[in-house]
């Protein structure tokens, strides 16, 4: 293989990697930090930044909205990424490059400029603000990974076994529930825990769309930013941080083990 | 049948996201401020020097962003592609870390990183190289950090997918017709890359635009970086026209050079990916 | 006579101007095994798919059992499929994958269970229902799909190249388990390869595909001894062909080859209607065409050319020798080892055969 003599390439991937390891090495220490102001390292260790993070309303509130928007977004997300992935499956029509264009879109359009539209609309038709705004809203920007991940999952499906099934007797509702679903059943698992993060994360739209009594946690976390200067953030973020390594890797369990079970000849 | 399951996801994204933005169009054409004419905001926009050279340092960092991206996102695409694939699940892992945690944690780290008090700044004054603390936050410099960070895995993954589907006989060839690894790579497997490498710079160079949390907290005031000068309009001035048309000339600006760069490399081939 | 069978009405397929299907009749007989036999685009797939239910013909009419299921979606046919990649469900056992079609048929979980381990033993895989396809053999698994493909008892079986992705000494043996199936439980089959081995192995008869049409439907041994057209000689392989000028009547009848060289036509099928001055094109078997040197004996075989040898290939029962005959045409015969010594290239050897082997194929004026 053509070894890159140009300049030492393994050393500049290491330093990217480090580079993206900071947020990791920085803010999980100062999480556990002793110190009652954001300091790095940390003199001390102690846990009560944790506990503030779990026993102050300020906290917690924000935490538990983001937990239900979160959610009802996957939940939309995965049903409309699902359907839409299984309507376009295998069809070969003019349009179809472009209709995944569209459906692509969330991705490709700059948030701020979704958010600016989107809130100004809101704000005419009187729904600026609320709850359901947002999580539809959110939805939107996981329909594109909902819709990919099913996307794939079902490129990967041997049309043959739906054939197979009809011929031993099985009608088409019976073949999708018996057959399809289940083999694509990882790929709407990964796709909507995708989505949720998504949701749980995003602070461009929920900066636009939210309101009073739909604060996010990244909103909280913005403001604690900006006015408030001890670790509890540094704790929040790691809880976060933590959660959503974990998630990841079990999506990307989830991803290979569909490989494995896929394989139908050895 | 096949429509009606697709009708959904239309119907939401027409109501939520599409007509909204066809709406925001419109009105920064018919609204001016004030109650000004047609075409008024343009015509503002135009006229004000501030506005515009925002829209030029947004360009500028933009720029500087794919840049750094690439110098640093290529080799680590490459080192990844070059790994057996059981290996290279633990690093992508660490690649893909700005995109599942909240850009407030990132913002959160890189302030603390660069601030006065952070690790950078304490070597930098424990080795003597400054004699008190280097101004690192709210500048470009910590602009373009926060940028190149969450532009990484949008250069990464999509150039690492590229290279591993290089058929690595092909560069083994060019060596054994007598090429030399390096002339090798240079002629055979990066001109094979490249695709990829316009993906990911394309992907990096609109995400980097259309961010504006990033240079708020990170960027200062002698920046006046477009987006930031958006949402101080629309939260504060409830001029929303002019912020839509503000928000008008930076999606111009995208389209103009994602057209640009199309006519160089042809970006549609992307889009004919079968899904 | 009842039809009882499947059967093929004027049945085309096209897929926009190209035409696959081309008015297809064809007739499978109760318990009768036929083979679609043709190159890749010939139709053979289609035709099975348009049975399975799983393409829809764009004319014509499909019957089985005298009822017609042109439009009859697949899961009401009643039909067992088997597919060349076994489409064997990768998330179900073994048994699970045998039992399927009898759970979509609300079956008894009792007697799902003793039909699917029945199934299982008819294919001799006894013990290994719970193992998943992934966790079996090729051979093994194609043994689980046929057996899927015939646990609810349908009224025919399909099967689209089933033994293609298997190696020969398998292929052999599952063309053996799959003929005694057909025997044992008086099967309807119609059968879809392009190794014409298979095809004779296994048919009662044999349907040669071609361009969405069937050139010639016979029993296997009509179709090797008498082939009809020379697309049908040549797809059943290693045959000769030849071609020339009529020349003479009745008894001093000839086919002149060129430069002077003609086979003498007396005793060969339709020796009457040879009419001086056509133009005709015969067919031998390179297994009937013994090559020997310039001084062996003949002795039998009334067609006797010489030319010059330009390649031999070794088959291990025998060397299968390439010659070009004066005309310019060249065939190939077999010799054996007995024979001696192998000619070598640009050695001139005699090839002979009896004139009964050879057949006339077609005739132009």
């Amino acid at each position: 293989m053509g070894r890159a003599n140009i300049f030492n390439y393994s050393l500049v991937a290491f330093l990217a990697l480090c580079f993206l390891a900071v947020p990791l090495v920085i803010v999980i220490p100062v999480g556990f930090s002793s110190a009652s102001f954001l300091v790095y390292p940390p003199p001390g260790l102690s846990t009560r930044w944790f506990e503030k993070f779990l026993t102050s309303e300020s906290w917690t509130t924000p935490f538990f909205t983001s937990l239900k928007i979160a959610t009802a977004a996957a939940g939309i997300a995965t049903v409309l990424g699902t359907l839409s992935a299984l309507g376009l499956d295998g069809s070969r029509f003019r349009g179809k490059g472009f209709l995944i264009l569209f459906l692509m879109a969330p991705l490709l359009i700059p948030l701020v400029i979704i958010g600016i539209a989107t809130y100004s609309v809101y704000i005419s038709v009187g729904v600026g603000g609320s709850l359901l705004g947002l999580v539809l809203a959110h939805a939107l920007l996981g329909l594109p990974f909902t819709f990919l991940s099913v996307s794939s999952a079902l490129s990967q499906f041997d049309s043959q076994l739906r054939s197979a099934s009809q011929t031993l007797g099985a009608s088409p509702l019976r073949t999708f529930l018996e057959v399809t679903l289940p083999l694509i059943a990882t790929g709407i698992a990964a796709g909507s825990v995708l989505a949720f993060m998504i949701s749980f994360n995003d602070v461009v739209l929920a900066t636009f769309l939210a309101g009073q009594s739909t604060q996010t946690l990244p909103l909280r976390m913005v403001a604690a930013l900006e006015y408030e200067f001890d670790p509890t953030i540094a704790a929040v973020s790691t809880v976060l941080l933590l959660a959503g390594l974990m998630i990841f890797i079990l999506v990307g369990m989830l991803n290979r083990e569909t490989r494995h079970e896929r394989q139908s000849q050895s | 049948m096949r429509i009606g399951m697709i009708l959904p996801s239309v119907l939401l994204l027409v109501l939520v996201i599409y007509i909204p933005l066809a709406l925001l169009l419109l009105r920064s054409f018919t609204e001016g401020t004030d109650g000004a004419g047609l075409l008024s905001n343009y015509r503002d926009l135009l006229a004000s020097e501030p506005i515009l050279r925002s829209y030029l340092t947004s360009l500028r960092l933009a720029f500087a962003t794919v840049v750094f991206v690439t110098l640093l996102g290529y080799p680590l695409a490459y080192w990844l592609a070059e790994m057996r694939a059981r290996f290279s699940a633990g690093p992508m892992l660490l690649v893909t870390v700005p995109f599942w945690t909240s850009l407030t944690v990132s913002i959160f780290a890189f302030q603390l990183v660069l601030g006065r008090d952070g690790p950078i700044n304490r070597f930098l004054l424990a080795t003597g190289i400054v004699e008190e603390p280097a101004k690192l936050l709210f500048t470009s410099f910590s602009v373009v950090v926060g940028f190149v960070y969450i532009g990484l895995p949008l250069m990464v993954l999509p150039l690492y997918a590229a290279m591993r589907n290089i058929d690595r006989s092909l560069c083994l060839a060019a060596e054994s017709l007598g090429a030399t690894p390096s002339q090798a790579f240079r002629s055979v497997f990066l001109p094979l890359s490249l695709p990829g490498a316009v993906a990911g710079m394309t992907l990096v160079f609109i995400t980097t635009v259309g961010y504006f949390i990033v240079p708020q907290l990170l960027g200062g005031k002698r920046e006046n970086i477009k987006n930031k000068y958006i949402l101080w309009t629309v939260r504060t001035g409830n001029d929303v026209p002019f912020a839509a048309a503000q928000t008008l000339g930076l999606l111009l600006v995208v389209v103009v050079v994602l057209a640009a760069v199309d006519r160089l490399v042809g970006l549609k081939r992307f889009w004919s990916r079968d899904i | 006579m009842k039809n009882d069978g499947l059967e093929f009405v004027g049945v085309t397929k096209s897929y926009g101007d190209q035409q696959v299907l081309n008015s297809l009749h064809l007739k499978v007989q109760r318990g009768e095994f036929l083979t679609l036999l043709g190159p890749s685009g010939s139709g053979k797939t289609t035709t099975l798919m348009i049975a399975a239910g799983l393409t829809e013909p764009s004319g014509g009419h499909v019957t089985l059992q005298g009822r017609d299921i042109t439009h009859v979606p697949p899961h009401k046919r009643n039909i067992g499929v088997v597919f060349q990649n076994y489409a064997l469900f990768p998330h179900r056992t073994a048994l699970e994958n045998i039992a399927y079609p009898l759970k979509v048929r609300g079956i008894s979980r009792e007697a799902m269970r003793r039909q699917a381990e029945e199934a299982l033993g008819l294919v001799q895989l006894k013990g290994l229902g719970g193992r998943y396809p992934r966790e079996l053999s090729g051979g093994q698994q194609q043994r689980v799909a046929l057996a899927r493909a015939l646990v609810f008892e349908p009224s025919l079986v399909l099967m689209d190249e089933p033994l293609g992705a298997l190696d020969k000494k398998l292929r052999l043996e599952m063309q053996i388990e799959i003929k005694r199936l057909h025997e044992e439980l008086a099967l309807t089959i119609l059968y879809v390869t392009h190794d014409q081995e298979e095809a004779l192995a296994m048919s009662d008869s044999i349907a040669v595909m071609r361009d969405g049409g069937i050139e010639q439907l016979d029993t296997p041994t009509v179709i090797y001894e008498h082939p009809k057209t020379e697309f049908v000689a040549t797809f059943l392989g290693d045959t000769n062909i030849l071609r020339g000028v009529v020349a003479g009547e009745g008894p001093t009848a000839q086919m002149m080859l060129g430069d002077g060289e003609g086979l003498p036509m007396v005793g060969i099928e339709s020796h009457g209607l040879l009419k001086a001055g056509s133009a005709a094109t015969a067919a031998v078997h390179c297994y009937k065409v013994l090559i020997s040197s310039l001084d062996a004996p003949t002795s039998g075989r009334a067609i006797v050319v010489t030319g010059v040898v330009e390649e031999t290939i070794y088959r291990g029962m025998w060397w299968l020798i390439g010659i070009r005959l004066a005309s310019g045409q060249t065939i190939r015969g077999i010799r054996g080892e007995e024979q001696g010594a192998v000619p070598r290239a640009g050695e001139r050897v005699v090839a002979s055969w009896t004139v009964g082997d050879m057949k006339l194929l077609g005739m132009r004026d």
